[in-house]
């Protein structure tokens, strides 16, 4: 440890290094420090983990690491050409602090991270995170243009570029999204931007069933209607289902609304503020499982959840997030729902709560070649290893 | 050449109909929509399944056959043209639409599917294909994907690679994986949004699950005439800036306008810049956004605007703008049509800029391009006849490039790499980001057998660098699609 510390002063500077837990946490400044860093590390079969809020590091699996590499000091949104609708911003930026700079001119990155306040660029792309905005703008790898990225062993990499619009080469923005740190460190990131909507409304339909909704869900999203959010949740005081359009209210698209509503004999509420409704998942110690499934086998999922004691927030494009109890009965019952699940060609992946289970159910047969790339970036496995486990499969 | 023992096995997999093996037919594959180069294959393959793809695959990685997937070869970057020595794989037998699921907005593809086929396919149940390049009525949705083709409306409904969902790709090993998934963010890394694009590189893909989109309630589209391209360029900065989203925005120079009223007689006013908009959603919306934009070309200083007055006079003004590449055939007897991409705001600059380079080199250049995107189509005009004039041109063309990297832009909006831009590609990227990207190939494609000699540039063809002069492609000289 005194060793590594003394190789580590010089590239970061002292006051940029700290011991916390038999983890070396080391800040440094800029790419070319992170990329030193990096270096050495890899040279030195020094195994790292790079973090940003950390709010969410056993996601997926546990990593085991020497080195804590935060990216917290580089937290400038460094261009944002508003005109462009682009913005290049630092990996370790909360996205709060992105979000409050483009909001000066009437921008957004279109995508609902969960908890803004911590969670920074580099994490938040890491992790491939996306809530309610998913309906209407696509996920967060639709948003991403660029990136300049480090490599395990160091090497600095531009890749994509800063226009909408680029076919020269291969996309590895798309690559590192939702890589989870084991790949390559991300120091910096460009994203396309979209005009903050100036007319949302939000609108809640009540059910007693998911079947009810099913019905709605669908004529909705077979409509002419704009709309922004369409989200199922449900836990054992019933279900609904919330819509929010945006258009301009003279387009007279509330009534529209309220028609298809009745029309599958439910009826139709002003909504509330409902991009919180998936962060109350986490408030408890529970189970939670992110499903992906098609959009109209969604309710009849949806039911299965409430039915085995759990609670849920879903997008109507199909990605469900449940929670369950910890104790035993209901983590079975979470069993029995992957399995389900996974006959219909659903995936789920566990995102907190329980060591024993599978990480992930449903992966397609794209492992070997996940490992191949996984060894082409970092061949000495140094980027996020997981515990227990000297091969180079990658923690996803 | 191919050893006769190699070729019995090919005919094996895909029987005597499925392989191609005759001078005076191969000659058909010999070049894509870039006629500039040419380079006969060793055979043609055509297969009729995913399996004999597979089996043609380890054939070729076992005796170390280069190959190259060809969908309709409407290609404008050589993506498609043959290595010395290698097997064409074309798709012409595997155009099945597999499955349409209108409750999931899903539909399922062979890989020579023709794009249009799709929206054909599901407009009667009021949905289309949303990515629509000019060539849609002949080429395939494999080398759509391959390309990560775009078209006028990807400014609002993205391009090819977000209506891919799932993937079926035949790995150069012969190994068949499934990239992407039916339901969204499948887990792990995002494979699917690594071979989009990948322009053949990283293996075949022989099955498609695309995204289908309800067709809009309302459509309408805008003409404003304004003096100065600035000013048509300032208009699309102003309308994206006031928080609108069209569905396509495009300009055209007055150049381009003549040709355009030459060939088609799309009446559009006289002018130096127009500007071309079009507005899609629920019907009162549509309403609301194109008075929005009338105002905005309005404060521009728009001489003159207008509507399209019904469908079949929006469907001329679209005939007009698509008809822009061709009709440069009646501006100059020879032209190179660019494919380059710069930040939207420096439009005006990088116009200008263009506009004092050919003033320089005595060659005249035409813009029409997508404005929305920055996605520029500067056409080179030239005369073969005059001695150096086409070296020029070409040097010319290649120079517009640089500038678009200069300005943070690309070297391509939609055309792809392929053999054209592989030396333009160190021009926009280090040599480690080369580097990284070849990271991706190596896993793929160990051997480097997957349309070699494209896209990345070597220093063989780098070093003997010249480009011919522009020949229509056949489908374009026919008059079936034009250049966009
Ligand atoms: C599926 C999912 C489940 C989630 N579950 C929870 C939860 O249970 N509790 C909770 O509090 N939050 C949760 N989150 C939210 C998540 O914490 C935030 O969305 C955000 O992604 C984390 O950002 P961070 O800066 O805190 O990243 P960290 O938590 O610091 O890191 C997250 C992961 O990203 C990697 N990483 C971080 N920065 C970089 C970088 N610059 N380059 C490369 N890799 C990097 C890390 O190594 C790690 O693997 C979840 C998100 C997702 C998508
Ligand atoms: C008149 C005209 C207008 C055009 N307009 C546009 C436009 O508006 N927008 C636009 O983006 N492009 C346009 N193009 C270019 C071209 O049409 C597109 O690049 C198209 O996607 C190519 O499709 P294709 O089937 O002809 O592919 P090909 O030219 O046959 O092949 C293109 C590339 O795809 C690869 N490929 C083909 N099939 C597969 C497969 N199954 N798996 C893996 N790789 C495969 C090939 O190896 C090659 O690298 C135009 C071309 C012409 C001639």
């Amino acid at each position: 440890m005194a060793e590594l510390l003394e190789h580590l002063k010089p590239l970061v500077g002292e006051e940029h290094i700290a011991v916390r837990e038999g983890v070396v946490v080391v800040s440094p400044k800029n790419t070319s420090e992170v990329a030193a860093v990096l270096g050495f590390a890899d040279r030195h079969g020094v195994k790292v983990r790079p973090v940003g809020g950390r709010t969410k590091l056993g996601w997926g699996a546990a990593c085991e690491a020497q080195i804590e590499l935060s990216l917290l000091r580089l937290n400038r949104v460094v261009d944002h050409p508003w005109q462009d609708l682009t913005c290049t911003v630092q990996a370790g930026c909360t996205w709060q602090a992105l979000e409050d700079t483009l909001a000066r001119h009437g921008q957004f990155v279109a995508l609902d991270a969960l908890w803004p306040e911590k969670a920074t660029v580099g994490g938040v792309c890491a992790t491939n995170d996306s809530g309610a905005l998913r309906h209407r703008y696509g996920s967060l790898r639709d948003q991403v243009l660029g990136m300049t990225i480090v490599l395990a062993d160091g090497t600095i990499a531009k890749t994509g570029g800063r226009v909408v619009k680029n076919v020269a080469g291969y996309d590895l923005p798309k690559l590192m999204v939702g890589s989870m740190g084991t790949l390559a460190v991300i120091t910096e990131v460009t994203f396309r931007l979209y005009s903050l909507p100036l007319h949302s409304r939000s609108f809640t339909v009540a059910a007693d069933t998911a079947a009810k909704l099913a019905p709605l869900m669908q004529a909705i999203r077979d409509s002419h209607l704009a709309v922004q959010v369409l989200q199922m949740r449900g836990d054992a005081s019933g279900f609904a289902l919330d819509v929010e359009i945006n258009a301009h209210p003279d387009a007279g698209q509330d009534a529209m609304l309220a028609e298809i509503v009745v029309k599958n004999g439910l009826s139709l509420q002003p909504g509330f503020w409902l991009y919180a409704e998936r962060d109350k998942l986490w408030e408890h110690e529970r189970l939670i499982l992110k499903a992906t499934i098609r959009p109209n086998d969604l309710a009849s999922y949806a039911q299965e959840i409430v039915d085995k004691d759990g609670s849920f927030v879903a997008q109507s494009i199909g990605i469900v997030y449940a929670a369950f109890a910890r104790d035993e009965t209901t983590v079975r019952l979470a069993e029995e729902f992957r399995y389900h699940l996974d006959l219909q060609g659903g995936t789920s992946t566990v995102l907190k709560g329980n060591s024993e289970m599978d990480p992930v159910v449903g992966m397609s047969n794209i492992g070997p070649l996940m490992q191949a790339i996984k060894v082409q970036f970092d061949a000495n496995n140094t980027l996020n290893p997981l515990v227990n486990q000297t091969s180079s499969q990658p923690a996803i | 050449m191919l050893s006769a023992q190699i070729l019995s096995e090919f005919r094996q997999i895909v029987g005597p109909r499925g392989l191609i093996t005759a001078q005076n037919q191969l000659q058909t594959y010999e070049c894509d929509g870039l006629t500039a180069f040419r380079e006969a294959p060793a055979a043609v393959l055509l297969p009729e399944t995913t399996e004999q793809v597979q089996a043609i695959l380890r054939l070729c990685t076992r005796h170390k056959v280069p190959f190259v997937a060809r969908g309709a070869g409407t290609g404008l970057s050589g993506g498609a043209l043959p290595t010395p020595g290698s097997v064409v794989i074309t798709f012409s037998r595997m155009t099945r639409i597999l499955n349409i699921d209108y409750a999931n907005h899903q539909v399922t593809v062979q890989p020579g599917v023709i794009n249009a086929n799709v929206t054909a396919a599901v407009a009667g149940a009021g949905f289309f294909y949303a990515p629509d390049p000019s060539s849609q009525t002949v080429c395939t949705l494999g080398g759509n994907v391959a390309e990560n083709a775009g078209g006028a409306h990807c400014l609002k409904y993205g391009f090819t690679v977000t209506h891919v969902l799932e993937a079926k790709v035949v790995l150069p090993s012969g190994e068949l994986v499934t990239l992407g998934g039916k339901t969204p963010d499948a887990p792990g890394y995002d494979l699917l949004g690594v071979f989009i694009g990948s322009e053949g590189t990283l293996g075949i893909a022989t099955e498609m699950t695309l995204r289908i989109v309800r067709k809009p309630e309302a459509v309408q589209v805008l003409l404003a005439a304004f003096d100065s391209i600035q000013a048509a360029a300032q208009t699309v900065s102003d309308i994206i800036a006031a928080g609108l989203l069209p569905s396509a925005m495009e300009i055209m120079d007055r150049l381009s306008i003549v040709a355009a009223e030459a060939a088609v007689h799309p009446h559009y006013p006289m002018c130096d810049g127009l500007l071309i908009v079009e507005v899609d959603g629920p019907l009162a919306e549509v309403k609301l956004q194109a008075a929005q934009v009338l105002e905005l070309c309005r404060k521009n200083g728009a001489t003159e605007t207008r509507h399209a007055v019904d469908e079949a006079d929006r469907l001329l003004i679209w005939k007009g703008r698509k008809a822009a590449f061709a009709a440069a055939g009646r501006l100059s007897p020879n032209y190179i049509v660019q494919d380059g991409v710069i930040p939207r705001t420096a439009l005006p600059v990088v116009l200008d800029k263009i506009g004092q380079m050919a003033k320089a080199e005595k060659l005249r250049v035409t813009n029409v391009f997508h404005a929305g995107d920055g996605n520029l189509h500067p056409i080179v005009l030239y005369n073969r006849e005059n001695p150096g004039e086409e070296d020029r041109a070409i040097d010319l063309s290649m120079r517009i490039l640089d500038l678009c990297v200069e300005t943070g832009g690309s070297i391509t909006g939609e055309h792809g790499v392929g053999r054209e831009k592989q030396c333009s590609m160190s021009y926009m990227y280090a040599p480690v980001d080369l580097e990284t990207m070849q990271r991706v190939r190596r896993a793929f494609d160990p051997e480097n057998l997957a349309n070699p000699e494209k896209l990345f540039p070597t220093p063989r063809l780098c070093g003997e660098q010249s480009r011919g002069h522009y020949v229509p492609h056949p489908v374009e000289a026919s008059g079936i699609a034009e250049v966009f």
